[in-house]
């Protein structure tokens, strides 16, 4: 199992590859490559094009990679971001119909045991954040990780989930401002 | 102001980042972010954490040919000739587009200061219909502008918008510089990151419906094409 990187190592190698140095790249990629192909799979359900969405993100990382500003982001979610609007990108253009949902993960956000999601957890906040949303109704945090990472629209969350339009949308806002005083009340 | 209510800008932020802020609504959150640092701020701690969810994901080691084709695509000089949209589509030869170019510099009045264009561009269509005339001002290696003017003789399409491309040299996904004027000037400034290859690529125009292209790719025909040529 390879030793995952700390934040101020990511960046250290991400500032080098904005410096056009290609071995730093090579470590960032070696370093977070699994995790963000993790997501785009579980964006796409489709291999194929997770590996074209996660090809296309990190030529734009490179490309980027001197435009990248600690004080907004840290470098994992500035290339999260990046990863899943390729996805989502991917994800446009392909006919309604052969868009996949990957049900098997959806479940798991409304099991009452978040404990297969703690497991694939590699930082210590992402655990934090899974105890919060633990906090909240099943149904709020299946429409939250729908949203998140299927790019869902809140009407196609409503007809997914069973529910009105304005419950859906009510839940959403709710549950994510249960999420915010949870993860505050965490980090006070 | 309706923004200072923290709610609204939670709601804002959020819809955003999980993408259900759409369209104008979009830009507008954009612009504001730009405007107010407790905005801004929201957004950041929405940001980093509501991105923890992909965490959250098994890693899956991706297959090594990935990585293979982003050396490729980055650092190969050889031409890996791919099924690109634009293959075949270097229709306008580089020493028309210049002469035409030329010829419509001569055209023009003298610039009042000496900021002369520094590199200029004519997009125009296969049939060398011209669209669009491009000069450039380099402010500064770093800070270099593009006034951009639509000719008299383009063909104007008010239910579509004309999106700039730039097509890199290296063969890479096209890049969105903007929608063009169908009428009179505008003027963008050139991304930092994007000066070298608008001096190298190559640039296109394809329409799209207004707003532009949905999917960050070109969706619709290319019906301009171009290249800068320093003066």
């Amino acid at each position: 199992m390879k030793q995952t990187k700390s934040s101020e190592e990511l960046f250290h190698l991400l500032a080098l590859s904005g410096q056009g140095d290609r071995a730093a790249f090579q470590a960032l990629y070696e370093a977070t490559s699994a995790k963000l192909f993790g997501l785009s799979l579980r964006i796409l359900s489709r291999r194929d094009l997770a590996e074209e969405a996660l090809q296309d993100a990190f030529i734009n990382i490179w490309h980027h990679a001197q435009n990248y500003r600690p004080e907004k982001a840290a470098v994992m979610t500035w290339m999260t971001t990046i990863v899943r609007n390729k996805c989502f990108d991917l994800l446009r253009a392909m006919p309604k119909e052969s868009q996949l949902l990957d049900e098997q993960s959806m479940d798991d956000w409304a099991s009452d045991d978040l404990g297969p999601l703690e497991k694939a957890t590699e930082q210590s906040q992402s655990k934090a954040l899974l105890n919060c949303m633990s906090t909240l109704a099943p149904l709020q945090r299946q429409a939250i990780a729908l949203s998140y990472f299927h790019g869902m629209p809140h009407e196609q969350l409503a007809t997914h989930l069973a529910q009105p339009l304005g419950t859906v949308k009510t839940w959403i806002r709710r549950g994510l401002q249960s999420l915010k005083s949870c993860l505050q009340g965490v980090s006070a | 102001m309706r923004y200072d209510n923290p709610l609204l800008a939670d709601m804002l932020a959020t819809e955003y980042i999980l993408g259900t802020l759409k369209g104008a609504a979009r830009r507008r959150f954009e612009q504001l972010l730009t405007q107010r640092a407790d905005i801004a701020q929201t957004f950041h701690w929405w940001e980093s954490h509501m991105h923890l969810l992909a965490d959250t994901v098994p890693a899956t080691q991706p297959p090594q040919k990935v990585w293979h084709n982003i050396e490729n695509r980055l650092f190969s000089t050889a031409k890996t000739q791919n099924s690109s949209w634009w293959k075949g589509l270097a229709f306008l030869s580089t020493t028309m587009a210049v002469s035409i170019a030329t010829f419509l510099v001569i055209q023009s009045p003298k610039p009042l200061e000496d900021i002369a264009p520094t590199a200029v561009a004519l997009l125009a269509t296969e049939k060398a219909e011209a669209g669009w005339f491009l000069d450039e001002t380099k402010h500064s290696p770093t800070d270099i502008e593009i006034k951009v003017r639509a000719l008299t003789s383009l063909q104007i399409k008010p239910d579509n918008a004309f999106e700039l491309w730039l097509l890199p040299a290296d063969k890479s996904k096209p890049i969105s510089l903007g929608l063009l004027p169908q009428q009179g000037t505008s003027v963008f400034k050139v991304p930092v990151e994007l000066i070298p290859q608008m001096a190298t690529g190559l640039l296109a125009v394809s329409l799209e419906p207004v707003g532009g292209s949905p999917t960050g790719q070109p969706t619709g025909a290319v019906l301009y094409q171009g290249r800068m040529t320093k003066t």
